[in-house]
């Protein structure tokens, strides 16, 4: 995956998460979707090591960062690279 | 110097949180416990705002923002 698609991946997963959580949180008893909650996270912890890896950190407190530090060299919340138009899948 | 915030302002200062009315009837709030079905996939529910089909109203959409009673 490209840098940009690897980073589509992670937020879509991240936004999935906030709304099963949110359901969850008045359905603490479905199995299912608990099961759908864990697979998300699982995936999403891969999908962020491995861009982690590849591009340097997600966020400042929360990665860790090869020689230089990273954190300088990641795309800035208002430049190009961090804004891209959504694509979606299987509508 | 002092260490701690007033919990309020000077009393003479307080707006009333609640203005007290009179002569209307209360009204009621019905929220349906929300049954899950299917999900969207995260790609879609990205899109779309939630993950939830039945809470996803695409009547904006349809409309151009525009809603007719």
């Amino acid at each position: 995956m490209t840098e940009q698609e690897l980073l589509q991946k992670i937020m879509e997963l991240d936004f999935y998460i906030i709304d099963l959580h949110l359901y969850l949180n008045t359905h603490p008893e479905d199995a299912d979707a608990i099961g759908m909650y864990n697979d998300a996270v699982l995936q999403n912890r891969d999908l962020r090591a491995e861009y982690t890896q590849k591009y340097g950190m997600l966020t400042s407190n929360h990665c860790v960062s090869a020689v230089p530090w990273q954190w300088i060299d990641s795309p800035w919340p208002w430049q190009k690279a961090a804004n891209f138009e959504l694509r979606e899948e299987n509508v | 110097m002092n260490e701690t915030i007033p919990a309020t302002p000077a009393a003479g200062d307080c707006v009333p949180l609640e203005t007290p009315i009179e002569d209307v009837k209360l009204a009621r709030a019905y929220v349906p416990v929300q049954v899950r079905c299917a999900v969207f996939t995260p790609a879609v529910s990205l899109t779309k705002g939630t993950a939830f089909p039945p809470l996803w109203n695409d009547c904006f959409l349809r409309t151009g923002g525009v809603i007719d009673d």
